[in-house]
């Protein structure tokens, strides 16, 4: 009778362990999948705003006093120029163009969309990185926010930028409940072009 | 189920839970590296930004200064700067650039490049006569035109120091017999002023403008290449400095007792086909132009020191100016230069004095001179 006691009390004790690792491995893979995505976003993110990191910071480089280096200003579209190459060279003139398309990428995370970069007169390129939401704020010589689209564009002085960048497909963490979103991160900085006039 | 089954199972998932929990620590390891190089790339950033800054002050305080600064510690990590002379888009500058570097020496080094592009101090001015025209020019009337040296009173100060008399690419004819043409000619010999001077060595007609003749003020002064960039004498009245004035009415002007009051750079830039009459005092440069090259300054009057840049000149009777005096339209709106009398007498230092603030407020270094930032 003891024996079969034992027996019983074990496959008990041994059935919970069982359960618990069972219960362990599925959360640690979930979090182990939801740690790859963040990283995927998180690489896609640097990628993104290293390219607008280098555009922006030479917008207006050498142009000439009586230019406006900002073309178009509005939330989700920028078209300016600058001498852009990657030699510093004075004198070869770019306009670059920045556009969020507001229509879904046809990623599985049906609320990305693709960021456009055109070059002079290019054919534009696609960043398809999983871009949520683009948002373009500009200010004048106080730090004044401007109405968009702003219609002197001269005004400006510098410019926000604000990247919501999630997974390509749809990722719901069941592990932190209060993550309502799909993996992603927000990226987020103001520029004060020097050559800006 | 066996014992053995059961280990076995156990083993197995502790060792799916290790490799899934490496996985997600790879993972976190990638993050937290690409955060990392973000924040080690901002801090080189950082760093090349301030020795650039450096670089620009210590220039400001030594517009010859090329040495650069050698590899140094700065902030969190460490900074080179260089100096150089060179171009940017035609116009004399001083590149200073800097190389930020953090986590020298290691296998986490990061670099970041800033570089300003800071104008020279625009350069001196010497005109090639006193009076400069770009049409045919018929001097009349009593007009004293004077290249010789002369202090800022009009006292003749340096032997064989001066310049031309006339500079014209047309032709120049003395039509009344009052008129005198001094000068001094390429030898250097110093000529007096004397009446029916038609000595060629101190009136060059029919010259040709070495570059073009100029078509804006800033050209007159020798352009981008001497640190004049186009717009830049109207951009300096604009701000006032030293007392300029910019305007598009000469009503504006600051006057007393109907005599304009000049001061740095007094800019007209007048409608097409605009007269300007006005009576001069002070000093500086006067600018009367426009982009169609026809804002005509015509029968001005008073006392001026300094340079007198004008689209369209007739009339010059009853100005005494001491300093030097250019026309650059070619077809002005008539060839009489000179109708009564007035005086054209060159001054160096008179020129000198003109230019200074513009060529001050252009100093080496200053920060507000950089016209270029690569970063």
């Amino acid at each position: 009778m003891a024996t079969l006691y034992d027996i019983v009390i074990s496959i008990v004790i041994g059935g919970i362990l069982l359960s618990m690792l069972i219960g362990f491995n599925g959360n640690i893979t979930q979090e182990a999948l939801a740690q790859t995505i963040k990283m995927m976003a998180q690489s896609n993110s640097t990628t993104v705003t290293q390219i607008i990191d280098w555009d922006f910071r030479k917008i207006g480089y050498s142009l000439s006093l009586s230019d406006s280096s900002i073309i178009t200003a509005d939330t989700a579209k920028i078209k300016f120029k600058g001498a852009f190459n990657g030699t510093g060279a004075t004198g070869v003139i770019d306009t670059i163009t920045y556009f969020l398309d507001p229509a879904a990428s046809g990623n599985a995370n049906k609320n990305t969309h693709i960021l456009y970069r055109t070059l002079n007169l290019q054919k534009r390129i696609s960043m398809n990185m999983g871009i949520t939401r683009l948002q373009l704020v500009y200010f004048d010589a106080n730090d004044q926010p401007l109405s968009c689209p702003v219609t002197r564009p001269s005004q400006i002085r510098s410019l926000k930028i604000g990247i919501t960048v999630e997974s390509t497909v749809p990722y719901n963490i069941t592990t932190d409940s209060y993550v309502k979103l799909n993996p992603g991160v927000y990226w987020e900085r103001t520029f004060k072009p020097r050559n800006l006039r | 189920m066996t014992g053995r089954t059961i280990i076995i199972i156990v083993v197995g998932i502790i060792l799916t839970a290790a490799i899934i929990l490496f996985r997600i620590e790879a993972a976190s390891t990638n993050i937290v590296k690409n955060v990392d190089d973000y924040y080690y790339h901002q801090t080189a950033r950082n760093i090349a930004q301030s020795g650039v800054g450096m670089g620009l002050r210590k220039l400001a305080d030594s517009s010859s200064w090329r040495a650069g600064i050698p590899l140094m510690n700065l902030l969190t990590g460490k900074v080179i700067v260089t100096l150089a002379d060179t171009t940017f888009n035609g116009c004399p500058v001083v590149r200073v650039c800097a190389v930020g570097i953090t986590g020298y020496g290691t296998n986490t080094e990061m670099r970041d490049t800033s570089t300003a592009f800071t104008a020279k101090g625009p350069g001196p001015y010497l005109p090639k006569a006193a009076a400069i025209t770009n049409g045919a020019t018929r001097d009349g009337g009593g007009l004293l035109i004077d290249g010789e040296d002369h202090d800022t009173t009009g006292t003749k100060l340096v032997a064989q120091n001066g310049i031309l008399g006339v500079f014209t690419t047309s032709t120049f004819q003395i039509t009344s017999n009052n008129s005198t043409v001094g000068g001094t000619n390429s030898i250097p010999k110093d000529i007096a002023p004397k009446k029916n001077n038609y000595d060629t060595s101190i009136i060059h007609q029919n010259q040709t403008y070495t570059g073009g003749f100029p078509k804006t003020p800033e050209q007159v002064l020798g352009g981008v290449t001497n640190g004049y960039t186009d717009g830049m004498l109207k951009i300096f009245a604009q701000s006032g400095q030293a007392g300029s004035q910019y305007v598009t009415d000469p009503v504006m002007l600051k006057a007393n007792a109907g005599i304009v009051q000049c001061s740095g750079v007094t800019y007209l830039e007048l409608a097409p086909g605009i007269t300007w009459s006005p009576k001069l005092s002070g000093s500086g440069i006067v600018v009367v132009h426009n982009s169609s090259l026809n804002a005509t300054l015509k029968q001005p009057g008073g006392m001026f020191k300094g340079l007198i840049i004008t689209d369209d000149l007739t009339n010059l009777g009853g100005l005494d100016l001491i300093g030097s005096i250019i026309q650059l339209t070619s077809t002005p709106t008539s060839d009489i230069f000179g109708t009564s009398n007035g005086s054209i007498i060159f001054s160096r230092q008179a020129i000198v004095n003109a230019l200074a603030p513009i060529r001050l407020s252009g100093s080496n270094g200053s920060a507000a001179n950089v016209i270029g930032w690569w970063e």
